[in-house]
Parts: structure tokens; C-alpha cells; sequence
């Protein structure tokens, strides 16, 4: 059995599980507009924990990648190099 | 430079670009929720009024109308030839015309746009128009004419 | 998969003509090596503005009864609004930061010379632009501060010559920043400059294509060059990625507010500056003396800022020792004493007042 016919599936299903948590974390939700419409109450900015979690999926989200493609890197960079003559 | 080869000869799959597809797949999920939740028009708090001074008395002279916005709705009020006021949601209930206050014959409510007219009831008299205007209710106190919502 | 989309189109569109050609393309390899990523950053980062730049023109509205609102609405209500605008705002920052970095670099590398010649102007060019785009999306907010920099801003240029009064009233649209300014300032801002931008990014990524990065003038080159496709670009990305992850750091730790929106009639709020990247104009005013040689030393300084930039456009073609691939230590010296002055002109406008 190709390890990636489990691998995917189970990728995807962690996917899903980030954007649930994702959803779940919603802070426009959390945002308490006030009940009258105000002229210019101000700005609500997300609580600092809504923020911190964003922060952390994008930092997550951007090392991962910056992480994987420094493997490609490393790869293509070796495969240069034993071509490296002839390129 | 390596070339993937046709169908005939697949050579075996990278496993880190194999895992890099799949981590730009969860990347993008996020994205694409935060961007749809983004684009998607909010609900906005609308405080909605009971009732409105939509003129004063004389204002409205008798076999006119006047329209004006009620919670955002355009409203049609009409000083009958009887000297009774009466007031409806303007829109057609065919497409959502503002209909307008005819006088030319039989005062009636026309829509310009297909033709529909409503009788001073709201009674959809002919045209595609499928249902009566909906009415509100109007009463008149200190010589200005108050339009308010039915359940009010 | 992706072998069979690519055969595909393969056989309709000269794609692996395409592919070859770019698949030629090399990065030279030396100690500066380092500096080749600016100009990818400033393009990423472009890239941001240009999508979160579109998600805020869903909402906002460019009046000024509803502008401050609009914003409001934003950050309040729309799902995520607030990291949109924030994103928006500081890879603004980032972007003008990289473009300036990158053209220093350039500079000081002397990239400019023959035949990257028209690459230097396309980038000048597209500094200018990001200026600009600065200057216009200031504006629109509408609270106090884009307000009243707006004021000042538009009343800096007059003292050119010939051009200064009637360059302010495109600018502004009527007497007063106003209503027909806000509709100026939004039009040139997401019409006007997007496409200007787009092709000349078009001709200075093609140039960068046709001639590649240049080696620096008796800089001793390191091994063979590093291939673009795909070896130089995995390095490229993960440099975005990087730079997605600074942004996103300050976007939620520092996200951008909103001052009270805009009353033309108060004084000037105390302290008002203009955003960083004008601080250096904004500080040479302030400290020029009253007169410079008879003239007034407000109109010195633009002169000068005007003439100095003409002059940077055509750099190329003055630094003719460079173009003989010869060292031309008076211009690197230029470069630097610029880089100071713009760093300390910055630094004396933040720490006094």
C-alpha cells in the first residue's frame, strides 16, 4: 500500500480540522458590536488571544512552507551540483 | 534537467512535493475561509422604528401622495378625495417598481414598470402584479400625518 | 498529474519553448548574492496590497461622510476585517522599506550600468509609484492624521516653478482637501496606479529575465552561477515566506487603528508627521534655514529634491566609469552619504519635535 494513500486522506482530514479550528476562533464573532448604531464608537480590535492565534496559524502556516521548500532546495541544489559541469 | 515522463513510464513521486502540495493546500484553506467569510456581506444591527411623522397636514393636499423611506423601505402616503389617509409598502409586488399615485381617472396606484395597478385597498387590479400592496397604518395627530408598522 | 496538465497544454501554447527559455536564466554567485532577494520581496509584497487592496475596495467608500465609516465597518463588522486592514497597511510599510533597500543595493552594487540601464529607470520608476501609492492611501481613512497630512503634503509642492500650482490642483480637485480630493486621491490610487505599476513591472521583470543580475565590479564570483528555475526560486520563496511571516507578526501584534475621523475646521493636531518614508523631505524642510542664497529654502529644498531625482533617474548614464565596468568609488560614496542622511532625517523626526 503507497504510504501517500494515507498520507493524503489524512493530510486533508488535518486540513479540515485547521479550518475548523479556524472557524471556531472566529473573532467577529466575539466582537460585541454596541446594540444602537453608533456615530463613531470606535474601533473594537479582536482581543490580543484572537490575534495571538492568527499570528500562530500564519507563523505555522509560513515556517512549514518556508521549511519544505528549503528540502526542494536542498534537493534541486544537489541534483545542480552533480550536473553541475555539463549545466 | 529531469522531465516527468509521459504515462508510459511514471516515475516515482517525489515525497516532499508530495507533502508540499498537501501543506499548500492547508495553506490555502484558511485563506480561502478568511477571504469568503470577508466578501460575504455582514449583518449589520439596523435599529428599526415603530413609527414615523412622515409629513404635515398640509403637506399631503387631498388626491396627492407623498413617498418617503420607513426603516429603509420606500412607503407610498395618500390623502384619498374623502379626506382619509392611507399608506403602503411602494414596491410592486411584481419586481419591486416603486409604483407611483395616479390620478389621470380612477385614483389608483401604477407601476411604470409592467404596468401593474393596485386600487386605494391595495387590491392588485390588473397588470402582472401577483398580490395587494402591503398597508400600513395612519393616524393623524397634532396636524401631522404618522404612518406606523401593523403590529405596533 | 501535473506532467499530463502541462502535455496538454503543451500541444496548443509553445509552453516548453517557454520553459526553456526561462529555464536558461542563472544567479550569479558572490558575497552580495544576498541582496538579489529585495526586489522578489518588494514584488511579493505587492502582490499583498493588490489582493488585500481589493478585499477593502468591496467595503470601502470614498466620500467623506462615509469614508471614516466605511473603515469603521471594516474593523468592527466585516469577518477578519481588521487583519485585511492591517495586512494592507503594513506590507505598505514592508514594500516601500524593501524598494528602498533593493534600490540601494542596486545602487551601491552598480547594477545600473550598461545594458541594465532601462532596468534602473523601469525601477526608479516603480519607487516612484510606490511613493505614490503611499501618498494617495493615506488619504483615505479620513481621520485626523491622513487628513491634515494631506494638507501638508499638497502644500509642499507649490513652491515649484511652473508646474507646482497647477500639479497641487490635480492633486486636490478643488481649493480645500475636499470631497473632490478624497475622489482624486482613490481614483489614482486603485486605477490609475495599479496600471501604470503593472507595466512597468511587466518591462522590468522581463528585463531581469533578458540580462539576469549583474556581478559587481571586481567582485570575485563564487563557483558557477545558481540556476533561476527552480534553485534561485526556492530560495525566493522561502525569503517570502519569511517576509509573510515578519508581516503577519506586526499585522496582529501591532494592528493599525483609526483616529477620529477628519474636521477640517480644528487646528492641526500637534506632532503631525507625515508617514516614514516622506520623513526625510518633511525633516530637510523643517531644518532648512529661511533663505539659502537669496532664494527661500523651502523652494532650495524642493528644487533640489527635484533636480536630485531627475539626476537619479539618468544615474546610468552619468556614472560612465561604472559603464566601462570600472570602479567609480564617488558614486558609492553618493550612495552611502544618502542611505545616512535618509536614516538620521528619519531618526531626528521621530526624536524631536
Amino acid at each position: 500500500m503507497k504510504p501517500s494513500r494515507i498520507l493524503i486522506p489524512l493530510l486533508l482530514l488535518v486540513a479540515s480540522a485547521v479550518r475548523l479550528l479556524a472557524q471556531s476562533a472566529d473573532t467577529s464573532a466575539r466582537v460585541q458590536p454596541s446594540p444602537e448604531p453608533p456615530v463613531t464608537p470606535g474601533i473594537l480590535i479582536p482581543i490580543f488571544e484572537d490575534r495571538l492565534f492568527m499570528l500562530l496559524v500564519g507563523l505555522i502556516l509560513a515556517g512549514g512552507m518556508a521549511l519544505l521548500l528549503n528540502k526542494k532546495r536542498k534537493k534541486a541544489d544537489t541534483e545542480a551540483l552533480r550536473d553541475g559541469i555539463t549545466k | 534537467m529531469q522531465q516527468s515522463a509521459g504515462p508510459a513510464n511514471k516515475p516515482r513521486r517525489d515525497f516532499v512535493s508530495m507533502l508540499l502540495g498537501v501543506w499548500g493546500v492547508l495553506t490555502v484553506v484558511p485563506f480561502l475561509n478568511i477571504v469568503l467569510r470577508y466578501v460575504t456581506p455582514p449583518k449589520l444591527n439596523v435599529v428599526t422604528k415603530e413609527s414615523i411623522r412622515v409629513a404635515a397636514v398640509e403637506d399631503i393636499p387631498p388626491n396627492s401622495a407623498k413617498i418617503v423611506r420607513f426603516n429603509k423601505e420606500p412607503i407610498i402616503v395618500v390623502h384619498t378625495t374623502s379626506g382619509q389617509y392611507k399608506a403602503f409598502f411602494a414596491r410592486c409586488t411584481h419586481l419591486g417598481c416603486v409604483v407611483k399615485f395616479e390620478t389621470e381617472g380612477t385614483p389608483r396606484f401604477h407601476c411604470n414598470c409592467h404596468g401593474s395597478e393596485f386600487d386605494l385597498t391595495g387590491r392588485n387590479l390588473s397588470g402582472p402584479a401577483p398580490t395587494p400592496l402591503r398597508p400600513l397604518k395612519v393616524s393623524v395627530q397634532e396636524a401631522a400625518v404618522i404612518v406606523s408598522s401593523i403590529e405596533a | 498529474m501535473g506532467s499530463r496538465i502541462f502535455a496538454w497544454l503543451d500541444q496548443r501554447m509553445p509552453l516548453s519553448s517557454i520553459r526553456g527559455y526561462f529555464s536558461k536564466k542563472t544567479v550569479p554567485r558572490h558575497r552580495f548574492t544576498f541582496w538579489y532577494y529585495f526586489g522578489g520581496l518588494t514584488l511579493f509584497f505587492f502582490i499583498l496590497q493588490v489582493i488585500t487592496g481589493i478585499l477593502l475596495a468591496l467595503y470601502y467608500k470614498p466620500t467623506p461622510e462615509q469614508a471614516h465609516e466605511s473603515i469603521r465597518l471594516i474593523v468592527n463588522e466585516v469577518p477578519y476585517g481588521w487583519l485585511i486592514r492591517s495586512l494592507h497597511s503594513w506590507s505598505a510599510n514592508f514594500m516601500i522599506a524593501c524598494v528602498f533597500i533593493h534600490m540601494f543595493s542596486v545602487f551601491l552594487l552598480k547594477a545600473y550600468r550598461k545594458p541594465r540601464e532601462l532596468m534602473w529607470i523601469t525601477g526608479v520608476l516603480l519607487l516612484s509609484l510606490s511613493l505614490g501609492f503611499g501618498f494617495t492611501g493615506y488619504l483615505l481613512p479620513w481621520d485626523t492624521m491622513a487628513y491634515f497630512a494631506t494638507l501638508i503634503g499638497t502644500e509642499v509642492p507649490k513652491t515649484l516653478p511652473l508646474i507646482g500650482d497647477w500639479g497641487v490642483s490635480l492633486l486636490k480637485g478643488e481649493e480645500e482637501v475636499g470631497a473632490e480630493t478624497l475622489t482624486r486621491m482613490y481614483s489614482i490610487h486603485i486605477i490609475v496606479l495599479p496600471l501604470i505599476t503593472l507595466i512597468t513591472v511587466s518591462f522590468h521583470l522581463a528585463f531581469n529575465q533578458i540580462f539576469g543580475s549583474s556581478v559587481p565590479i571586481g567582485t570575485k564570483v563564487q563557483g558557477l552561477p545558481i540556476p533561476f528555475f527552480p534553485n534561485f526560486m526556492y530560495r525566493d520563496f522561502i525569503a517570502w515566506c519569511t517576509g509573510f511571516a515578519a508581516l503577519i507578526c506586526l499585522s496582529t501584534l501591532f494592528p493599525l487603528g483609526l483616529g477620529e475621523k477628519a474636521d477640517p475646521l480644528a487646528s492641526a493636531p500637534f506632532g503631525i508627521k507625515p508617514e516614514w518614508y516622506f520623513l526625510p523631505l518633511y525633516q530637510s524642510l523643517k531644518i532648512a534655514p529661511a533663505t539659502i542664497l537669496s532664494i527661500s529654502g523651502e523652494f532650495f529644498i524642493n528644487l533640489l529634491v527635484v533636480l536630485g531625482s531627475l539626476m537619479w533617474f539618468i544615474i546610468p548614464f552619468v556614472d560612465r566609469r561604472a559603464s566601462r565596468e570600472q570602479r567609480s568609488t564617488p558614486f558609492s560614496v553618493l550612495g552611502i552619504i544618502l542611505i545616512l542622511y535618509i536614516v538620521v532625517t528619519i531618526v531626528l523626526a521621530y526624536t524631536t519635535e
